[in-house]
């Protein structure tokens, strides 16, 4: 049920590969790779906590992942009045 | 879009831009393709690279309702971090002056009257024809711009070159960069700088070669003041022909006498060698020595004719050749002091320091620009000091896509988008790239520049079309072209976006979509390919681009399968098309949809990364391995060239009748003949009028004060205009400056046409003038 964005090292020569491994991931819905620099941000938007537990699953195995920064988190339901939709 | 969708959308961009942000911290300077601003106040931002001059800006273009309606400096291109100049800020109002051209025109019983497009393409197909037909091939024309989007110009060069089959294309560009380009070639064998901006970031010492940057390229040049700002050993150097704000910022300021550049820079080299400041490992490993022809004329005549040969010579009589160039006889030609000579030789001599050379049109627009340019490589060359970051000599360049269209498309006489058209192995890719039988393609030059405006006075040349450039305010030496322009059975047509001094002579207007009113590609001064999408509509259906405009006069013309693509994806399969010439040739462009998502990506571009700074081992590809630095460009010997030129004297110079210089230029408000930028009010109200700078000791010998009315005499013309002493610009006693952007003083009626014989590129910064007070500051003009 939640919108966030990383901050995203790929191991040494592997943006592409990382960047290839963020878009293929259920809920990722935004990556964009640094200019010179071997780092990208990305967005993930999951529609329920289950979705995202999973995604941070597949997040901690990508192989060519380095290290990952949890910059924003946002849930966007909580910022609702009740029985507002989403 | 739903409230909620639009809220969810909101989120996800703060998230992305939280991210950037905090990538920032970690990482300086650190950018990414395509992450904006969030959306506000119901505008769509969109990037594009600025309309303007060659620094190529990225610009973030705020879009509501169909219309341009914001601009800003995008914070995710690496050439200006977020920063525009007052003419990139106000861009889009270009776009919106009243007296935009909507309808096409063609010229009926002596007058311009309105008529359908369909009418003046099939008028503009018809002449082709029929000039073609009565005249020959060669008597047909097309005259271009460094404003061209890339695919504008790949169009013209495939309909002029492989349909016609006529040499006979163009570029106002040889009026701006062409001995930048003969300098490169000469040198290195390929076009182009081999450092980037980063150098302006990393350099110890920057040299302006009678360069103007404060005023010309402010944004690079505040990059160069805040790295002062952060290294106070940082240097300045202004050398120069008048003082300029440039010079108000530097640290050393040399005025030199008009020309006598060539021998400041033989004397640096004299330092050099004198002192053993000289790289020998690199020297040895990379270079060459070589000299060309001397004495080589000045193109006044028409049909000049003149070919260099480069051959070679030993150290020793390079070190003869510069043995005359001591300080202290360049101090009595240049009016520089020798001690200032051999300060500005130590600064380059010293290995600890970095230096950047830079020039732009006091080079370039020169009777020697290429032997100018090839000199102050040579001091980069002797030192070692060169394709290395923070070592880097840079020719800037004035228009946005003179580098990406006009070079690299090779929109030029002698060219073909890849290689020379006297190349049979050129005009064989060029062929079949364009599925044409190869002989279409014709083997010899015809005319540059210069010579196909004589061509058109001489009547060669009958019918000629001239796309977003003004020549009928640029050229040299103006009277004389315009008349032959106008002389009876010459057929002029014009695509252009206002009524321009040009337009007033053509005989058929179309009126054009520009910049962001239709898809394009830009390529700037530090060999960054830059895209833009269509953003709004041009003002009327009728308002095509320039590249639309040359396929549907192809069409008519019968050549409609040179351009046999899909009309919603022309833009991009053509410019897929142009990119196959540039595979592994070191000028490898980076694919559409690359450029799509980034505000830029500088070639060659192999496997996915960019070359900052060509020729070294360390970053470029095409460098053999082991090597340390490849200057494969030259393609048997992969050595540079340090090429010894000396010192001769303009065709013309100050004397009794004409005892002043006159040199031309630009001012920070307007854009070259201030066709788009008189037609922004703040812009205009900020610089209304051109003027003549003269300074106050000729001031009061002439009994001129502030704001009289002169008269600036020359062998050609004669102009007025209101005198300005003390003003932003000072000239030395002798000198006066008139720029070149308004087109109700038409400086260009004083200049004279002499040009560079290697590159052809006129010299507008020397012609002898004199000065008459002809009415008093209260008389209108």
């Amino acid at each position: 049920m939640a919108i966030c964005s990383y901050l995203a090292y790929a191991m040494d020569g592997q943006t592409e590969q990382l960047r290839a491994e963020l878009e293929a991931l259920e809920g990722c819905v935004e990556v964009r790779e640094a200019e010179q620099h071997d780092v990208l941000i990305f967005v993930t938007d999951t529609p329920s906590k289950k979705a995202d537990m999973a995604l941070q699953e597949k997040l901690s195995h990508l192989p060519s992942l380095k290290c990952l920064a949890l910059i924003f988190m946002s849930r966007p339901e909580m910022l609702q009045p009740k029985g507002a939709s989403v | 879009m739903s409230n909620d969708v639009t809220r969810r959308d909101f989120l996800k961009s703060m998230a992305l831009s939280a991210a950037a942000a905090a990538a920032a911290t970690v990482i300086p300077g650190v950018a990414f393709a395509g992450v904006n601003p969030m959306k506000k106040d119901g505008l769509n931002w969109h990037k594009a690279p600025c309309r303007f001059c060659g620094t190529g800006c990225g610009l973030l273009i705020g879009i509501k309702n169909g219309r341009a309606v914001a601009v800003k400096g995008d914070p995710a291109s690496p050439v200006n971090r977020g920063l525009c100049c007052v003419k990139g800020y106000h861009s889009i109002e270009t776009l919106y002056a009243k007296d935009r051209l909507k309808k096409a025109m063609v010229r009926k019983n002596g007058k311009l009257v309105e008529v359908e497009l369909e009418e003046a393409l099939d008028l503009i197909a018809k002449r082709f024809k029929d000039t073609i037909e009565k005249h020959g091939k060669d008597a047909v024309a097309m005259y271009g711009s460094g404003q061209w989007a890339i695919v504008d110009g790949y169009a013209a060069s495939k309909f002029m070159k492989g349909g016609i089959g006529t040499n006979n294309l163009e570029a106002n560009a040889r009026l701006c960069m062409a001995s930048a380009v003969t300098g490169f070639l000469t040198g290195f064998g390929m076009d182009e700088p081999m450092g980037c901006y980063q150098d302006l970031d990393i350099a110890d010492v920057f040299v302006m070669w009678g360069n103007n940057m404060a005023e010309m390229h402010p944004v690079l040049f505040s990059r160069i003041l805040e790295n002062r700002r952060k290294n106070p050993h940082v240097k300045i150097i202004d050398l120069c022909t008048r003082l300029t704000r440039t010079s108000e910022a530097a640290d050393t300021v040399m005025v030199f006498n008009p020309q006598t550049d060539l021998a400041i820079a033989n004397a640096i080299c004299h330092e050099l060698v004198k002192h053993n400041w000289l790289d020998w490992n690199f020297i040895k490993k990379h270079t060459l020595f070589k000299k060309g022809k001397t004495n080589i004329g000045y193109g006044l005549e028409d049909k000049f004719a003149f070919k260099d040969k480069l051959s070679e010579m030993s150290f020793e009589e390079f070190k003869k050749s510069i043995e005359k160039y001591t300080p202290e006889y360049v101090e009595e030609l240049s009016g520089v002091p020798a001690e200032q000579i051999r300060y500005l030789a130590g600064l380059y001599g010293n290995p600890n320091l970095k230096v950047m050379s830079l020039w732009c049109m006091g080079m370039n627009q020169h009777t020697r620009g290429t032997w100018i340019n090839n000199l102050v490589y040579n001091i980069h060359l002797l030192t070692g000091k060169i394709s290395k970051p923070g070592n880097s000599p840079f020719s800037l360049t004035g228009q946005p896509s003179a580098c990406g269209t006009v070079r690299e498309v090779g929109t030029l006489t002698h060219k073909l988008p890849y290689g020379v058209v006297m190349s049979e192995k050129a005009r064989k890719k060029a062929a079949k790239i364009w599925k044409i039988p190869v002989e279409r393609i014709d083997p010899k030059p015809s005319n540059h520049t210069m010579a196909m405006f004589r061509a058109l006075d001489r009547g060669d040349i009958r019918t000629i079309w001239i796309q977003c450039t003004n020549p009928m305010v640029t050229l040299p030496k103006l009277n004389r072209y315009r008349d032959g322009a106008k002389k009876e059975d010459r057929f002029i047509i014009v695509s252009d976006i206002y009524p321009t001094r040009t337009t007033e002579i053509a005989d058929v207007v179309l009126p054009a979509a520009m910049w962001i009113e239709r898809e394009g590609f830009f390529g700037n001064a530090e060999r960054r390919t830059q895209h833009h999408i269509k953003m709004v509509e041009p003002p009327s259906r009728d308002c095509l681009s320039d590249m639309e405009q040359i396929i549907e006069v192809a069409r008519r013309m019968g050549l409609g399968e040179l351009f046999d693509y899909p009309q919603e994806t022309i833009t991009r399969d053509l410019f897929e098309e142009y990119r196959q010439f540039h595979d592994n040739t070191g000028h490898d462009i980076a694919p559409y949809d690359e450029l799509v998502a980034r505000p830029g990506v500088q070639w060659p571009y192999v496997n996915g990364k960019e070359v900052p700074w060509r020729y070294n081992e360390e970053y470029d590809p095409f460098c053999k391995p082991g090597s340390m630095f490849d200057f494969y460009g030259n393609k048997s010997t992969h050595r540079a060239h340090i090429i010894f030129r000396p010192y001769e004297p303009p065709p013309e110079i100050p004397d009794e009748e004409y005892p002043m210089w006159l040199t031309t230029g630009r001012i920070v408000e307007h854009w070259h003949t201030g066709s788009m930028t008189r037609r922004v009010p703040d812009l205009y109200r900020a610089a209304p009028e051109a003027y003549i700078e003269i300074h106050p000791d000729d001031a009061a010998e002439m009994r001129i004060s502030e704001g009289d009315l002169v008269a600036v005499i020359s062998r050609r013309g004669k102009v007025k205009a209101r005198a300005v002493i003390n003003g932003r610009g000072k000239p030395p006693r002798g000198t006066v400056f008139v720029p070149f952007f308004d087109e109700n003083l038409l400086i260009n009626e004083v200049t004279l046409d002499a040009y560079c014989p290697i590159s052809k590129q006129p010299d507008y910064k020397k012609a002898a003038v004199r000065i008459e007070r002809i009415g008093y500051a209260r008389q209108a003009l």
